[in-house]
């Protein structure tokens, strides 16, 4: 599922447990000039974010085995995972009402349906950010 | 009168004893005739033809002799007498031929100065060899005068006292008969002494009346009998209270009576008689009856209050549960719009991603056909993504969980933005679309997206329903009310007066037929209002059919959160 064409490209891990997002997400982000890594639970994205250390995390909200909130949490707990920033996307509006610690525990919102190059806008957005705080 | 010598008796001839036998000589029948005279109690006396005193025993002289010792009182009394005496003597001399004759004599008692009567019975003496004149007795009659008198008098008093006595009982018996309830004397033996009009019309049924109604005042007497014996058995109380069923003996109506009886008792404590009142109760009783009636349909109606309480409470707390059910039924169909909101959002997701990734050639060119086609597809996809999210939109107001950003805001860049992301719209008509800005609007405090939102939806609306002519959307604000508006002002169709506010209704356009001309939930003014009413604001309409239509939403400067 990795697809390692080059080492300056940035690596996204894509988590969405609904297989025609995720790939969808993941093939445009590919046409788009990142590399892309996929995980469809939160237990899943944990092994991968740890194994790979992508340079961000796109992390779908309502998934099995460990929800998305979850695994957010676990991610910005651990000093190898803290720095990776984390967009979340949510289907559920209603839901989207983060409280405060939740809130603070992910980098970006997206609310789905979100069209894929706003998604990739939203990514580079991000990721700029986190190179000018890195770089600060 | 002078007195004289033969008025006064001789010395005494001397106390020698004498015998019987002795005979008497003149001088001592002389002294024993004196002493005699003397010794008669009633007053005698001889009088001359003329009236003067000859002879006088010691009563006479007593009345009608006054020496020089008397003292004044005596000596007026006795002149008085003597002038009486004369008087009365000149009135006998001028009588008849009757020999001896009596009359009535006043005199007064020269001692004790009292009223004395006598009855004066003279007899005149004309015998040869005697001084003429008149013997008279006079028979005090003063005791038995005053004896007459007291008669009359007690006599006198007796008939007046009868006399008050009977206006007395008259009185009385007028009195007892206006008493309109009935009053019984009867004495220890039980018999009636007395009853007033009313008893008598209970007790004792005229002779002429019918059998019945004698009949009925015997069982009254009867009962009243049985009542009174109650006292008259001796030891007993000395009042005695009871009810009796008496009836009126002409009509045989129930009278109820409450009667009360007292004994009469002597000072030696006998009983001398029963006095017995009674007093009608059937009015009594009617009121109580009444006032029973009237608990009665109190204790009814308060048991009715009592059950209409309960039955309201009973329907309150199913209206309660009816409510807390409504709440969840409300709040479950909420969570279901927003899931299935999910559910239409995943797969919608991934039309309108993958058409959006075939556009921008990421599986190659296409034809211009294939491209037309998946425009096609885009903006059917837009469509429905948009009302979708106009439902998620409904249901989050009305589940109280649509939030408010309050930010502060300038209108003209909003108004700048919602032109942009109109324009491509605006392009595919021929309609003249400007806005107008009041000079120095001020800065809005309020949620920038729902006003953004709302604008947004009431500038498509216009363009939606003006097929030519303008649009103009205008913004304003009046400092007195601390309020700005935005109107969004067309020439398009215009709305019927009597569809003005049904338009704000969910689901709803003027034409709700499923083949109606304009696309669209029908939610989107609703959403419209509630937005602007959450932020303290409103939406108004202005419109004339064929004509066209102007939208204004006012709102705070400040969002006070409804």
């Amino acid at each position: 599922m990795t697809n390692a064409q080059g080492a300056d490209k940035p690596l996204v891990l894509v988590v969405d447990d609904y297989q025609d997002a995720r790939e969808m997400y993941a093939e445009y982000l590919e046409f788009s000039g990142f590399r892309v890594a996929q995980a469809q639970n939160g237990a899943e994205a944990l092994e991968k974010a740890f194994a790979l250390l992508p340079d961000v995390i796109l992390m779908d909200l309502s998934l099995p085995i460990i929800d998305g909130w979850e695994a957010t949490r676990r991610l910005k707990s651990d000093e190898r995972t803290r720095a990776i920033p984390v967009v979340a996307l949510t289907g559920h509006a209603m839901a989207g009402q983060a409280t405060g610690d939740q809130q603070v525990s992910c980098d970006a919102f997206v609310i789905k349906p979100c069209l894929p190059d706003a998604l990739v806008a939203e990514v580079r957005r991000v990721l700029a950010a986190r190179k000018a705080s890195a770089a600060r | 009168m002078p007195s004289t010598a033969p008025l006064t008796p001789p010395a005494a001839p001397g106390s020698e004893a004498r015998t019987e036998s002795e005979p008497l000589s003149a001088d001592r029948e002389r002294a024993l005739l004196w002493r005699l005279v003397d010794a008669v109690t009633d007053p005698c006396f001889f009088t001359g033809l003329e009236g003067r005193l000859l002879i006088a025993n010691a009563s006479a002289r007593q009345l009608f002799v006054a020496d020089e010792a008397s003292n004044a009182g005596r000596r007026r009394a006795v002149e008085l007498n003597q002038r009486l005496l004369d008087t009365a003597l000149a009135s006998l001399a001028t009588g008849g031929a009757s020999a001896v004759r009596r009359r009535d004599l006043s005199l007064v008692d020269p001692v004790e100065g009292t009223d004395l009567l006598f009855e004066l019975v003279s007899t005149p003496v004309q015998e040869p060899g005697c001084t003429p004149g008149v013997v008279c007795v006079l028979r005090n009659m003063t005791d038995l005068g005053r004896a007459t008198r007291a008669l009359g008098e007690s006599y006198r008093r007796l008939r007046a006292s009868e006399q008050q006595a009977r206006s007395e009982r008259l009185r009385l018996d007028l009195i007892l008969d206006s008493v309109a309830d009935p009053i019984l004397l009867t004495d220890p033996a039980g018999g009636t002494v007395l009853m007033n009009d009313p008893a008598e019309r209970l007790f004792a049924a005229p002779h002429d009346s019918g059998e019945a109604t004698r009949r009925r005042a015997r069982t009254n007497d009867a009962h009243l009998s049985s009542f009174l014996s109650h006292l008259l058995s001796p030891g007993n109380a000395r009042r005695w209270r009871g009810e009796l069923p008496l009836v009126e003996p002409g009509t045989g109506a129930p009278m109820p009576m409450e009667a009360v009886a007292s004994k009469v008792l002597s000072d030696q404590g006998e009983t001398i008689s029963i006095v017995t009142l009674l007093h009608d109760r059937t009015e009594a009783l009617e009121k109580a009856r009444l006032l029973e009636q009237l608990r009665a349909a109190s204790n009814k109606l308060e048991a009715k209050v009592h059950a209409a309480t309960a039955e309201l409470a009973e329907q309150n707390e199913k209206l309660r549960r009816q409510a807390f059910q409504l709440e969840q039924a409300s709040a479950a169909k909420s969570q279901f719009l927003a899931n299935m909101s999910h559910e239409f959002r995943t797969p919608l997701n991934a039309i309108l991603g993958y058409t959006n990734m075939l556009l921008q050639g990421v599986s190659g060119e296409m034809t211009p056909q294939q491209r037309r086609n998946l425009q096609r597809i885009d903006s059917n996809g837009r469509h429905l993504l948009q009302v979708i999210n106009e439902i998620l939109d409904i249901t989050r107001i009305e589940a109280g969980r649509m939030p408010l950003n309050a930010a502060d805001f300038e209108l003209p860049e909003l108004l700048q933005e919602v032109m942009a992301e109109m324009d491509p719209i605006v392009a595919r008509t021929k309609l003249a679309v400007h806005t107008a800005l009041a000079p120095q609007l001020p800065p809005v405090h309020g949620d920038r997206q729902k006003v953004k939102q709302i604008v947004l939806n009431l500038l498509s609306n216009a363009l939606k329903f003006t097929h030519e002519g303008s649009v103009q959307v205008s913004a304003d604000s009046a400092p007195a009310t601390s309020t700005v508006s935005i109107s969004v002002k067309d020439t398009g169709i215009g709305i019927a007066a009597e569809h003005l506010e049904k338009i704000f209704e969910d689901f709803q356009q003027v034409d709700s037929s499923p083949t109606r001309a304009y696309g669209g939930t029908g939610l989107g003014l609703s959403i419209c209002r509630r937005l602007a009413t959450m932020m303290g604001g409103s939406v108004a309409v202005q419109s004339t059919p064929g004509q066209g239509s102007t939208f204004t939403l006012h709102l705070p400067r400040r969002m006070r959160q409804a």
